[in-house]
């Protein structure tokens, strides 16, 4: 395990109480949490990608992070009026 | 460098689970989003800068260096389309004035409105 992999693994003990905060409460409230799961997800992803030495693996964590800010617009969108 | 970048990962998965933890414990819809920001900006600054230092000018670190700017640019992007999404499912509308346009269908609201005691 080198220090990038220990990174990640604290990152996913991160990952529990976003889970958590997205199962329960309003629909409002959940959205929040969402978003956070999402930031964390990139971050594992890009750490990952350092840990194994596989610069191409970091296009994962671009693509996360683009579909994940568009993702959390669609949901604030449909959540202001219509869900 | 290499302690250097052990003290940014750990200062960036502490300011995450501390976050993490803040979504979870904080019960109204606008305080949890305040917790959005250490992630989307200390921890990202970290982390990234982490990658960076020990990648430099590689593709792997060009890379971390774009995550970081998507990230940074695009959170208070995201944050205030959601408080804003978040006003107007509460109150109806984007107005300043609830009392005028009661509307809304969260819960009621958790502070006594102005002039009402």
């Amino acid at each position: 395990m080198n220090l990038w992999l220990w990174a990640a693994a604290g990152m996913m003990i991160a990952l529990l109480p976003c889970l958590l905060a997205a199962w329960r409460g309003s629909a409002m409230q959940r959205l929040p949490a969402l978003i956070a799961a999402g930031n964390v997800v990139m971050f594992i992803l890009a750490l990952l990608a350092e840990a194994e030495h596989r610069p191409p693996m970091f296009d994962v964590a671009l693509a996360a992070a683009l579909l994940a800010f568009s993702a959390g617009l669609v949901f604030a969108r449909f959540l202001q009026r219509w869900l | 460098m290499h302690v250097l970048i052990a003290v940014l990962l750990a200062i960036a998965v502490l300011v995450t689970l501390i976050s993490a933890c803040g979504v979870l414990v904080m019960d109204s819809f606008y305080d949890r989003l305040h917790y959005l920001a250490p992630i989307s900006t200390i921890a990202t600054v970290c982390l990234f800068a982490a990658i960076f230092l020990r990648e430099l000018l590689s593709q792997a670190g060009v890379k971390s260096l774009l995550i970081a700017a998507v990230i940074l640019f695009m959170s208070p992007a995201l944050s205030q389309s959601i408080a804003r999404a978040g006003r107007i499912r509460e109150f109806g509308g984007w107005n300043p004035d609830p009392q005028a346009h009661p509307g809304g269908q969260e819960h009621p609201r958790q502070h006594p409105r102005r002039g009402q005691s």
